[in-house]
């Protein structure tokens, strides 16, 4: 099919196999591509009882139709498994230029089983597939890995990589591509699964173009859409996402003090996008195929930070490294940030479990002698940076613990300390504050790899911007309860096809809408699809996913937020949850539990599917 | 009628004051598209830091920031009443 490989490389690492398997047509029409096939691999080969680190796990990277061909912002795939921090439904999705070049490879993904014995790293190019030995490897950052990796293989190959963080199996570690202009498949410790199975690294070069079934129309349509893009995202690009810092702090969105802080805007005045162009901002960079630029690279030549030379800290991680730990020096936070990139650690979650060690601290709760004699008080910089030095190589009780991510490491602590652990199903809060907008608080609530702003996207759906293909013609009122429920479901399953076809949902902030997509997705694919088409499918991936996450045990007593966000005001607003997961629910047609129901599954065509089409 | 608007960065350092007020003639009638072009013909740097080609453009302007009043966006049309605190940001769409 057009705009496919058709192919999936699968290595089984215990055996040191390589083979290619033929991709279904008709599964890639159920499923798209992205985190919705992966969604059916993962469903098919894993269960409730796999557990995350062993061997049985897989480790799915996918891209989609658009990967590969020049649809502004389509360079970017997904990283797809079962999470060792959540214990369910794990996906990240990175840009980059990784997921592109692996389609130019002539593969539509890989799929990871088994263990190796020792390290080890893969090579793909048009020469062929083979793993290496990566101990000498084993140890080094994933910066340097990127390095010495390209002068192994081809300058120009394209490296996903661990740091230390996934050899050291922390719950939280991440998967970082393109070294140092890096991009990080963050979330749910992807990175980890990786280290348990051995697996260093995978470089990737390739060379051949992707086929689209109409390159005309594709390329009138990108050229329709490219200046509004371009004009709406301009200080976007300018900024990057931290450029909105300020804004979101005044709107009490912006996360402070481990959620229990209500105004900071003499901090944020100092740790915000515009303060980085105008000081350590070296330049922007961007993702394959991206004419927004979002991407900040910064360098810190003189000072403490002297030696910060890479990618520039998110607006995510200025939210949980800066206002969760009260750290308002902009050049400790890209430090930090530049740590965990190279340990290969999430950002956010680092900076969650700091900033719930600092009250923890500052309760009692861990005492001098836990945190080896680390004053872990709010808005000390040096001991935020220590721990993550400690966490990535499980340093010390305090890292040790921390490194199992918030909901863990609350659990040991016992008394009173999971009160104030902020997490959904485990997964530690981005940097956006459930009481500042409903649909935020109802997607934490319910988004299948736990509390996460992008599964969503519903925060921008309260602000301004409109679907009005998914009846959202204006934007929905952030406090507003009626309506909410079918509002965050539509908007989910509208994520699920930027997530599963491949398209980085800034493109939003430029204008682009879902007629837009479905126009392009029928240019590359030739298929004749109706917006209703795609959202069927969107909405098909986002039950599959619940159904994965149902056999793991999970249902409304999950879908629930931390005592501190359901009773505490930050503002006029706390979220009535129950009323809003009520009607979710019913508009989702699932069951009082959140199960979907038989009905539902059946009219989904989740019964009849293809399970052996690649096995 | 008078309104009154918080420039936050990077506005707020080309208009050197964090609030500034702007007297309309006619009263409530005055949309949020007739305060932006009264800020960018006061302060073109506003919107040329955005797009020096398109500066005297309100729409793209708009495009690119966000407007607040108790709290809630703005949309262009919105008609402003007068002792309005309007608050200025670039666009807010981080994530
Ligand atoms: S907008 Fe940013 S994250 Fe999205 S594709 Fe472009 S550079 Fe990458």
């Amino acid at each position: 099919m057009y705009g496919y490989r058709g192919k999936l490389l699968e290595i089984n690492l215990t055996d040191s196999s390589i083979s290619v398997k033929k991709l279904d047509e008709n599964l890639l029409k159920k499923y798209l591509g992205g985190s919705g096939l992966g969604a059916r691999l993962l469903y098919d080969l894993t269960d409730g009882q796999t557990a995350p680190l062993d061997e049985e796990n897989v480790l799915i990277f996918m891209t989609g139709p658009f990967t590969g061909t020049k649809i502004p912002t389509s360079g970017r795939h997904a990283v797809v498994t079962k999470s060792p921090l959540t214990g369910i439904w794990a996906e990240a999705d990175v840009g980059g230029n990784w997921g592109y070049e692996l389609k130019c490879a002539g593969f539509d993904g890989i799929l990871i089983k088994g263990k190796a014995v020792k390290p080890v790293y893969l090579w793909i190019s048009e020469v062929g597939t083979e793993l290496r030995d990566a101990t000498h490897l084993w140890g080094k950052d994933t910066y340097e890995v990127d390095e010495l990796i390209r002068k192994e293989t081809d300058s120009q190959a394209v490296i996903s990589s661990i740091g230390q963080g996934g050899e050291n199996l922390v719950a939280f570690a991440s998967i970082m591509t393109d070294g140092k202009d890096g991009r990080a498949a963050g979330r749910g410790g992807v990175g980890a699964v990786m280290g348990s199975k051995y697996l260093k690294a995978i470089a990737v070069r390739g060379k051949q173009r992707v086929e689209v079934k109409y390159p005309e129309r594709l390329k009138q349509k990108i050229k329709e859409l490219a200046p509004e893009i371009v004009d709406k995202t301009r200080m976007f690009g300018k900024y990057g996402t931290s450029g909105g810092v300020q804004g979101h702090e005044e709107m009490l969105n912006f996360p402070l003090k481990n959620w229990a802080g209500e105004r900071w805007p003499e901090g944020v005045e100092k740790i915000n996008g515009i303060v980085m162009e105008e000081t350590i901002l070296k330049k922007q960079y961007r993702c394959k195929t991206c004419i927004i630029g979002c991407g900040r690279d910064v360098e810190i030549t003189a000072g403490p930070y002297q030696g910060v030379n890479g990618a520039g800290p998110e607006y995510e991680t200025i939210g949980t490294l800066g206002g969760l730990c009260m750290i308002d020096d902009l050049e400790a936070i890209a430090w930090a940030n530049e740590l965990c990139n190279r340990y290969g650690i999430d950002t956010i979650s680092a900076g969650s479990v700091i900033a719930y060690s600092m009250e923890a601290f500052e309760r009692g709760i861990l005492t001098a002698e836990d945190c080896d004699g680390l004053q872990l008080v709010f808005g000390n910089e040096k001991a935020m940076i220590e721990l993550i030095h400690k966490i990535a190589n499980k340093e010390g009780y305090l890292g040790k613990l921390l490194s199992k991510g918030v909901r863990k490491a609350a659990a040991e602590l016992g008394n009173y300390a999971e009160e104030f652990a902020i997490h959904v199903k485990g997964m530690e809060f981005p940097a956006h504050d459930p009481r500042a907008y409903n649909g935020v608080a109802l997607s934490y609530a319910t988004s299948n790899r736990g509390a996460c702003h992008v599964q969503g996207f519903t925060h921008g759906f309260e602000k301004g911007f409109t679907m009005p293909e998914l009846g959202i013609d204006q934007p929905h009122p952030r406090h507003s309860v009626e309506g909410k429920g079918e509002f965050t479901a539509k908007l989910q399953d509208l994520m699920c096809i930027f997530d599963s076809i491949k398209l980085c949902k800034f493109v939003i902030i430029g204008g682009v809408k879902l007629t837009d997509i479905t126009e392009l997705f029928n240019a590359v694919t030739g298929l004749n699809l109706t917006n209703q088409d795609l959202i069927k499918i969107g909405e098909r991936i986002y039950n599959l996913k619940r159904l994965y996450n149902v056999r793991c045990g999970i249902s409304r007593k999950d879908d629930s937020l931390p005592p501190r966000i359901l009773t505490q005001k930050r503002g006029p607003n706390l979220p009535p949850l129950g009323k809003m997961l009520n009607e979710y629910y019913a508009y989702r047609k699932w069951d009082e539990f959140g199960v979907p129901t038989e009905a539902k599954i059946k009219e989904l065509g989740l019964m009849a599917d293809y399970p052996d089409a690649v096995l | 009628m008078t309104v009154y608007v918080d420039f936050y960065q990077p506005f707020k350092k080309i208009v050197q004051e964090k609030r500034v007020s702007f007297s309309f003639t006619k009263a409530n009638t005055v949309t949020l598209k007739e305060l932006l072009e009264e800020i960018i013909v006061k302060y073109p740097a506003c919107s040329e830091v955005i797009a020096a080609q398109d500066k005297d453009n309100v729409e793209k302007f708009f495009r690119n920031i966000a407007v607040l009043r108790d709290n809630n966006f703005l949309l262009l049309d919105c008609v402003l009443e007068d002792g309005d605190i309007i608050k200025i940001f670039p666009v807010i769409s981080g994530g």
